[in-house]
């Protein structure tokens, strides 16, 4: 699906024309919610330790700069590389530049949401490095050529139909439809690849300052052959990855598989300190980490927008989002889609025009911001961001007219009650709830939009201000 | 890094402010008896997809654990150095089972070491620790413990003695931490590899091993 010249709505309505898409992200985000609702039920008191969260995402950013030298200083302690990248080209670079020195042909990748917000594949093609992904769903997204639909489970747009015909023309010859099969030719198709690769990239869930540390929550696997079975194991790591000490590791590995996946602990949780030790019979003999900047540290001192880079990730807002629901992963048109990535987009990338507009794919009914394990308050800045996009002057003339107009009427009571009558009166004598006179809305934008998908609500006989003289004394009797 | 501090408004003299605690996870030890935490133990990784032997003595395990490789048909095993096994005193696995034990030595020994797993059937390992709470167990990469054991072969053994049970994850890390420096590879397992991206069907073994037997010494 090529979405990329289409604006927000065009997308949305495209999504929202995909049942099969639709379906399967319903089905989706409750599986995902469910589970989340039990596991951290079983946790016991699982307020506290998201309290316990957001206190130490909190601090890490607070002292953001402490702690990414603590870090540094660690990791080339034991025999790790740090590079800095201030944006998605430096990384990039960076990474290529690894990968020509080893001159490597071929790159395994595990998931690694920052590789994306890089688009270090297309780099890596330009350098006639082939980026293999590795994660079973991200491979899917890959074959098709598409985008990952969500962040913890990037195919869920996909059908086994589909999935089956696009293993069918790698392996060039037919292969049933069910899922062992499926996951079978993954398996062994790759491993093949994982063993003959040069080098494996792979992104980080946490960084532990106090011991140099990288931490990777992963399912299938990959994750631990992406950073074991190749010489040399490139990190890509978001610079707000970090936290203080194992004992803070400890209350994020309880939160995290929670709420991203509903369970309790991923199949493998991977704590790396450098390379290979000696005498050590397998890992890589090099480690790099990237540590990217690319739009967070302009979000460093900005009392609205800091707690964005609390974030770590786990998709829980995703899952509870009404409109990320209805239109799915990709109607967003960014590398991170749902509420988060209505933030994350426009404060990452601000020189891109469609990013602004994602602040207004929200309800602001606050549920992203209830299923935050770190508690961001998600959709205040949602709000913010409307605000930002508002003084910059985005909009249409009539919007803004409106809005001025509306202020001057809800500003002085006796203004508001008189226009609310007129109002009311009018609308009753003519389109009422929208359903008579229909060509006289048709005419009219505002209410064209509004009326194509609802009704108005019908204009009450009497108005809220005219009945309560009467509720007043009823109340008081 | 020097942007960093410039955003957050810290000069050169920017100290670290202690940090907030409102709470911190428990540490002291478990209340939990040690049946209790076996008995979680099991239940948490069957609830995963993984199986458990509980055995009695150090002659029953050894017993158990050759009977259920040879019923696998397994070709070839492969596991962690002979030494790491002490603890468990085995005798009869190294003669009886088709089994290559890594022993630290060159690097062509490596490399040989590694095609060898990358063949094998059956990957037989020591956890260094048990997590009652989420059924995971701790593997510590080092000179005797290679990482790939566990990850390649179709199966993965583990060894565990009930005595290195702890209540929950906190704990787990918490005894990480205290054994110093990390090594170069920790990894908590939990259960068989697994995926669900193809529609939401659940799916054993895409990547690691399809399946996690841990044979329990609990004397």
């Amino acid at each position: 699906m090529q979405t990329a010249d289409l604006d927000l709505k065009e997308r949305a309505e495209l999504a929202l024309d995909n049942q099969f898409l639709r379906k399967a992200v319903r089905y989706t985000v409750d599986r995902l919610r469910n589970g989340k609702a039990a596991s951290s039920a079983a946790l016991g008191d699982f307020e506290t330790w998201r309290e316990r969260g957001r206190e130490i995402r909190a601090h890490t950013i607070a002292h953001l700069d402490f702690y990414l030298e603590l870090f540094a200083t660690n990791l080339e302690r034991r025999g790790g590389k740090v590079h800095f990248a201030k944006d998605a080209a430096e990384a990039s670079s960076i990474c290529v530049a690894v990968a020509q020195e080893r001159n490597a042909k071929l790159a395994v990748k595990s998931k690694s949401m920052v590789s994306e917000e890089i688009e270090l594949n297309t780099h890596f093609a330009e350098h006639g490095i082939e980026a293999l992904e590795t994660d079973l769903g991200e491979w899917i997204v890959q074959l098709a050529r598409e985008a990952p639909a969500h962040i913890i489970l990037p195919c869920i747009h996909k059908s086994r139909g589909e999935i089956r015909a696009l293993f069918e023309r790698h392996a060039g010859r037919p292969l049933s439809e069910d899922t062992a099969t499926l996951a079978g030719y993954a398996r062994k198709t790759l491993r093949e690849r994982f063993l003959a690769a040069d080098i494996g990239i792979s992104g980080c869930n946490f960084a532990v300052a106090d011991t140099g540390s990288i931490v990777m929550f992963t399912n299938e696997g990959n994750g631990r052959l992406v950073t074991t079975l190749p010489r040399t194991h490139v990190v890509l790591m978001g610079m707000e990855r970090i936290v203080p000490s194992f004992a803070d590791l400890a209350v994020m590995a309880e939160l995290l598989p929670r709420s991203a996946t509903g369970q309790k602990l991923t199949t493998y949780m991977n704590l790396l300190t450098g390379p290979r030790g000696a005498d050590e019979a397998d890992g890589p003999d090099d480690l790099h980490v990237v540590i990217v900047d690319n739009g967070r540290s302009a979000q460093l001192g900005d009392k609205d927008f800091q707690a964005i880079l609390h974030c770590i990730r786990c998709g829980a807002c995703l899952n509870v989002c009404p409109v990320y629901r209805q239109i799915g992963g990709h109607a967003y048109g960014s590398v991170y889609p749902g509420p988060i990535g209505a933030v994350l987009s426009p404060l990452f990338q601000p020189e891109r025009e469609l990013a602004t507009e994602l602040a207004n794919a929200s309800s602001l009914c606050g549920a992203c911001s209830e299923a935050c394990p770190v508690k961001i308050p998600i959709h205040d800045m949602l709000v913010k961001l409307r605000e930002r996009n508002a003084r910059r002057g985005s909009g249409t003339r009539a919007e803004r007219l409106l809005m001025e107009f509306s202020a001057s009427v809800l500003s002085s009571p006796r203004v508001f009650s008189g226009a609310g009558r007129v109002a009311r009166t009018l609308q009753r004598w003519t389109i009422c709830d929208g359903s008579r006179f229909s060509w006289i809305a048709r005419r009219i934008p505002v209410l064209r939009a509004w009326l194509g998908t609802r009704l108005l609500p019908k204009p009450p006989a009497r108005a809220f201000r005219d009945l309560w003289p009467d509720l007043e004394r009823e109340v008081k009797r | 890094m020097s942007r960093v501090s410039q955003r957050l408004g810290r000069g050169p003299e920017a100290r670290l402010e202690e940090p907030k605690r409102s709470w911190v996870p428990p540490l002291e030890p478990s209340p939990l008896a040690r049946a209790e935490l076996v008995a979680q133990f099991s239940s948490e990784l069957e609830r995963v997809g993984g199986a458990v032997q509980i055995c009695a003595s150090k002659a029953e395990l050894e017993t158990r654990l050759i009977g259920f490789v040879l019923d696998s048909l397994a070709r070839q095993v492969v596991s962690f150095s002979k030494r790491s096994f002490a603890l468990f005193e085995f005798e009869r696995i190294w003669s009886e089972l088709p089994i290559a034990a890594w022993e630290r030595g060159s690097e062509e020994a490596a490399l040989e070491f590694r095609a060898t797993v990358a063949a094998a059937d059956v990957g037989l390992s020591i956890a260094d620790l048990g997590v009652a709470a989420t059924g995971s167990m701790l593997f510590r990469a080092g000179p005797q413990r290679p990482r790939s054991v566990s990850l390649l072969p179709r199966s993965h053994i583990a060894v565990l003695a009930a005595s290195n049970l702890v209540a929950d994850l906190a704990r787990g890390i918490a005894w990480l931490a205290a054994q110093g420096s990390p090594p170069s590879s920790a990894v908590f397992v939990t259960g068989p590899s697994r995926t669900s991206d193809i529609e939401n069907d659940l799916t054993l073994g895409v990547h690691g091993p399809a399946a996690v037997t841990v044979f329990i010494l609990d004397n």
